[in-house]
């Protein structure tokens, strides 16, 4: 059997470390779906809903791409991805809408951190694909090693940008957003010359504002943490994020107390590239400018 | 601290079982101006833009209570969990509306245990700890479930004689009157009569039964199906068009959900056949309300949501699949402040027309 493996949403840009390290151990036969183009696209505009945000639609697209390609795809239904916090609603039910939208054979991994553990939802995934137990516990705990690992580089990754005397810039925002190409147009490549720091490198902040979303409360922790340590906040968002309006504002009046400089980008399927070119470039410019300034 | 003013946000007519709660307790309420383009204005001006409509315009009608003079305001949310972003608005409007630099104190009604916190300390020193208080909450709290299921009785009342009525525009000059009398009367004996005279008072209109009617159900989110204002009074223009409309959302329906009573209890179970997680607000029970209705011979349903819905705009996918199932016309209404009109009533007359159209042809074959 093979699996698809959509290459979008948390299930890629978080666990998919985890999940394809888990398959390789399990010698179970698994592909990928392309990188996001203009074709995946168009194909998830014409069969997703509107009003949801453009990470949500492109799954349809990625799963209408893995077709005929594989026998099943993988689509995770997460629900919590901390304890005491619930994802955003939209993503409790995408298993269902991906089979019935796409008419195809729908793998499920329930991911639901406030009941039990990350190791039960791997292991009941395991047994589902009719895996010996003790290898299933074994490939699991190859696979949370090296996603383990790579969280570790992150923070030493930011230990070695700290020190460095370049403009240091946090960027906030969904770890779906940021690592696609294609819908955060390249961000990453755009800031190439800056420190950029990511939501997964900061440590725990105490003081937060009341929030019961994992997602969010972890774009907050960053906020929170990297704001006096950097010398601007780049805030991206997609268009329609129900849960990011009403977040981003404690960001908007904490980057005002602290007087920060802070800019938000944000992002639909309509978005060009001349846009996220002249705004990322007056902000770097602006940033620049205040440090010569400063220094004279 | 001086005298408290008690407010409270509007939702259709609940500022009639809100207000005769806090009276019967001895409080001074002040009622903001039913919502309406300013009370938009104001909430829209000071929100954030991707939030949904019921954030805006609570929004909006807190300011304009605070503006009047009040200084106790009380608001739905402010658990430590919650689904969607309900829970979340409280504390996002607390913090919006400290700094615009009104001073004020907000109480949050959320999980019971909160509730009970609120009925038992911050309502009786609010109200000067009189030592019958107590007595007074009991009764308080009978008048509030008499007066929700006169209001809801009145509403329902009003959706059945406003199809067949002869004279157009007499039942609502009776519902009107009816609420205002429901609103006056302030002792639980007067409130016995009123049921009576609502009964009697509603026979008196003239009705033409034998006019041809369509049947259709109305759910969704449940700010947008009661407030009158923001969904441009749907019922009434359904009306109009000669369409009985089937509203199982009403105040009492939301008070009994609360306690896990209701129909709201078979509409979540229907719901969990076609997905197994709840991910917050009305989202099962408008599922579910497709199968429950079925049998009852609905001709259509009509589906309103705040526009950027998290758990409505989730689920259109497998409504839109049931109602192919089931060979049922479904049709959605996003709301948000730039609703217009003539953009409601057109898709409104399209919609039943081609239920007609569909009921006709059924009879010929």
């Amino acid at each position: 059997m093979r699996i698809g493996l959509p290459k979008i949403l948390l299930q890629y840009y978080k666990y998919g470390i985890l999940c394809e390290t888990f398959l390789k151990e399990l010698k179970i036969d698994y592909i990928y779906s392309d990188c996001t183009n203009k074709k995946i696209v168009e194909d998830s505009l014409k069969v997703a809903q509107d009003e949801i945000c453009i990470p949500v639609k492109l799954i349809y697209g990625h799963s209408l791409n893995l077709k005929g390609k594989c026998d099943k795809i993988l689509v995770s239904r997460m629900i919590s991805l901390k304890p005491n916090t619930i994802t955003c609603p939209r993503l409790r039910i995408l298993p269902e809408l991906v089979s019935i939208q796409t008419e195809m054979e729908v793998l499920k991994l329930n991911i639901n951190i406030q009941k039990y553990p990350l190791f039960f939802s791997f292991f009941t995934f395991g047994l589902k694909l009719r895996k010996n137990p003790i290898s299933v516990v074994l490939a699991y705990y190859k696979a949370f090693k090296k996603y383990n690992k790579e969280i570790q580089e992150l923070k030493e990754k930011r230990e070695r940008f700290l020190k460095e005397e370049k403009i240091k810039i946090a960027l906030i925002g969904h770890s779906y957003l940021i690592y696609d190409k294609f819908i955060s147009l390249d961000i990453l490549g755009r800031l190439k010359d800056v420190n950029v720091f990511v939501s997964e490198m900061a440590d725990e902040v105490k003081e937060l504002p009341a929030t019961y979303w994992s997602e969010e409360r972890e774009l907050l922790n960053a906020a929170y943490y990297f704001i006096d340590k950097v010398d601007g906040i780049l805030l991206l968002t997609s268009f329609l994020c129900g849960t990011g309006s009403l977040i981003n504002e404690f960001i908007f009046s904490r980057a005002k107390e602290c007087k920060v400089p802070i800019m938000q980008l944000i992002v639909d399927e309509n978005t060009t590239e001349t846009m996220v070119d002249t705004r990322i470039q007056a902000f770097l410019n602006m940033i620049w400018r205040k440090k010569i300034c400063r220094v004279q | 601290m001086q005298s408290p003013i008690v407010s409270f946000p509007h939702m259709g007519e609940s500022w009639i079982i809100m207000k005769a709660f806090f009276e019967t307790l001895g409080l001074k309420v002040l009622v903001p101006p039913y919502n309406n383009e300013k009370t938009m204005k104001e909430g829209v001006i000071n929100s954030p833009e991707c939030v949904c409509i019921p954030y805006k315009i609570t929004l909006g009608s807190m300011i304009e209570a605070l503006k009047m003079g009040a200084n106790c305001l009380f608001m739905i949310g402010g658990q430590r969990t919650g689904l969607c972003r309900l829970p979340q608005y409280v504390v996002n409007q607390e913090k919006t509306l400290r700094e615009m630099g009104f001073e004020f104190e907000i109480y949050k009604v959320g999980d019971p245990l909160m509730i009970q916190r609120l009925l038992t300390k911050d309502l009786k020193e609010l109200s000067g700890n009189p030592k019958d208080y107590y007595k007074k909450l009991i009764k308080a709290l009978r008048i509030v479930w008499i007066k929700t299921e006169l209001v809801d009785l009145t509403n329902q009342l009003s959706r059945f004689y406003r199809v067949y009525e002869t004279n157009k525009g007499k039942t609502n000059k009776v519902r009107e009157e009816m609420l205002k009398m429901v609103d006056d009367s302030k002792e639980i004996k007067e409130l016995k009569k009123a049921r009576k005279t609502i009964d009697e008072s509603f026979k008196d209109i003239d009705i033409d039964k034998k006019r041809e009617v369509v049947r259709i159900l109305i759910g969704g989110e449940f700010y947008s199906v009661l407030d009158s204002f923001i969904n441009c009074d749907i019922e009434r223009r359904l009306a109009e068009l000669n369409v009985l409309v089937e509203n199982p959302t009403s105040f009492s329906y939301l008070i009994k959900a609360k306690m896990g009573l209701g129909i709201r209890k078979k509409l979540v179970r229907l719901g969990l056949k076609y997905v197994p997680v709840t991910s917050g607000g009305e989202d099962l029970p408008t599922i579910g309300r497709i199968e429950y209705f079925r049998k009852k011979g609905i001709d259509g349903y009509i589906i309103l949501f705040p526009m950027g819905c998290l758990p409505e705009t989730a689920i259109i996918p497998i409504l839109d699949h049931l109602g192919k199932k089931f060979d049922l016309p479904i049709i959605h209404f996003s709301i948000d402040e730039n609703l217009s009109e003539t953009y409601l009533q057109t898709r409104l007359e399209a919609f039943i027309n081609t239920i007609k159209r569909r009921k006709w042809k059924k009879n010929i074959i």
